[in-house]
């Protein structure tokens, strides 16, 4: 499971980890899923933890489990590079400094919440936290939808979502579905195809 | 009083499936029978929750906890909200890593892998469809389509990072609307 053990100990990772996820907190503008772009980045890109595909699978399952996702998706990283230790380092990283800025901007709130600079500033950043959420999708494209059976659970989600209301924790219960039907159907192929052939 | 916040974000925590923007009518209905803010008083906190770094729900809880009694209350409503994730995390990560190679695990996670894509690309135009930013067409309707689209384009093509996406925008903002 620490597959990078050998380089460090358990310590160490668990202060990288630490370092880390502090500093990608306090930029987590706008939660969830904009907070991905960056994680991605620090995680898979400049620190070469964890690699891209397996970081798609801890998104995945971030999504489906309750709570927010980045501490979630940090929950698990932690926990993959150095067990319940890491896990805590970087649960706790990552929510102390926002904890911080908002008990903050809590006690600021009556004197600078009316404040025009900030307002614009905020307009202005609100486009790109849309164009950030984006990215994180796009950027799960290229190593997601390999095959006609993931573009048509990719399809069938979208509609779910748009045209019903359903929880989206059913959404991804629905992918699981398919997934399992889609498996199931290949190996029901496989094996009919090596019968045929066996009886010629 | 510390005790009640703790406990109700502690419970809140287990149920806030899909987190974020989901989580805040259950939040609400808390803080209303709890009498620790007003409704508009908790509008004001959503709003100020969601201009703040960090999930929108963790940030509720730590200005309900600090309006309620301090920054004691802050404390223990972030503890509060934030102890369910670990706990779950670690049950999901210790099964998940033990039936890692499995292949029905794997086939699984090749169904939600599309199905969590399509969740964030529908985040995505929610989040534009109910922001207000595109409601009829208002000078900041061009502006915020404008910034969307540089942002998008430098974040493929230049692989512009993320906080310098953040920077540059509200830059953006302060000249254009002030």
């Amino acid at each position: 499971m620490q597959s990078s053990s050998s380089l460090f100990t358990t310590s160490q990772l668990c202060l990288q980890l630490f370092l880390s996820f502090i500093k990608i907190s306090p930029t987590t503008f706008g939660g969830g899923y904009a907070i991905l772009p960056v994680i991605h980045r620090e995680i898979t890109d400049r620190r070469g933890w964890i690699t891209p595909n397996e970081m798609h699978e801890i998104t995945a399952i971030a999504g489906a489990t309750p709570g927010g996702v980045a501490i979630n998706i940090a929950a698990l990283v932690g926990y993959r590079m150095a067990g319940i230790r890491g896990l805590l380092a970087s649960v706790t990283a990552i929510s102390l400094p926002t904890v911080m800025i908002m008990l903050v901007l809590s006690i600021l709130a009556a004197i600078y919440q009316h404040s025009p600079f900030l307002e614009a500033a905020m307009l202005g950043i609100q486009p790109a936290i849309i164009a950030l959420i984006a990215y994180a999708a796009i950027r799960m494209r290229k190593d997601v939808l390999r095959s006609r059976a993931a573009w048509m659970t990719f399809g069938g989600s979208c509609m779910l979502l748009l045209w019903t209301s359903l929880n989206p924790v059913v959404v991804i219960g629905c992918g699981m579905v398919a997934g399992c039907l889609v498996h199931y159907l290949q190996w029901k192929r496989a094996v009919n195809r090596t019968v045929g052939m066996n009886r010629k | 009083m510390i005790w009640d916040l703790f406990w109700t974000f502690f419970k809140l925590g287990f149920v806030s499936f899909g987190g974020g923007y989901a989580m805040i009518p259950l939040i609400e209905h808390e803080v209303l029978q709890h009498n620790w803010m007003s409704a508009t008083e908790f509008t004001d906190a959503v709003t100020l929750a969601g201009m703040a770094p960090g999930s929108v729900a963790m940030n509720s809880a730590v200005y309900v906890g600090y309006a309620a009694s301090g920054w004691i209350g802050s404390t223990a409503a972030s503890i509060g909200i934030v102890l369910p994730s670990i706990i779950l995390m670690f049950l999901v990560a210790t099964l998940f890593y033990r039936m890692y190679h499995n292949h029905w695990v794997q086939a699984a996670l090749d169904g939600m892998k599309p199905a969590v894509m399509a969740l964030i690309a529908y985040a995505a135009f929610n989040m534009a469809m109910h922001s207000g930013l595109l409601n009829g067409y208002a000078r900041y309707t061009w502006f915020s389509v404008v910034i969307f689209a540089v942002m998008l384009f430098a974040l493929i093509r230049w692989k512009l990072h993320p906080i310098a996406v953040i920077l540059i925008s509200g830059i953006a903002g302060i000249i254009l609307y002030v």
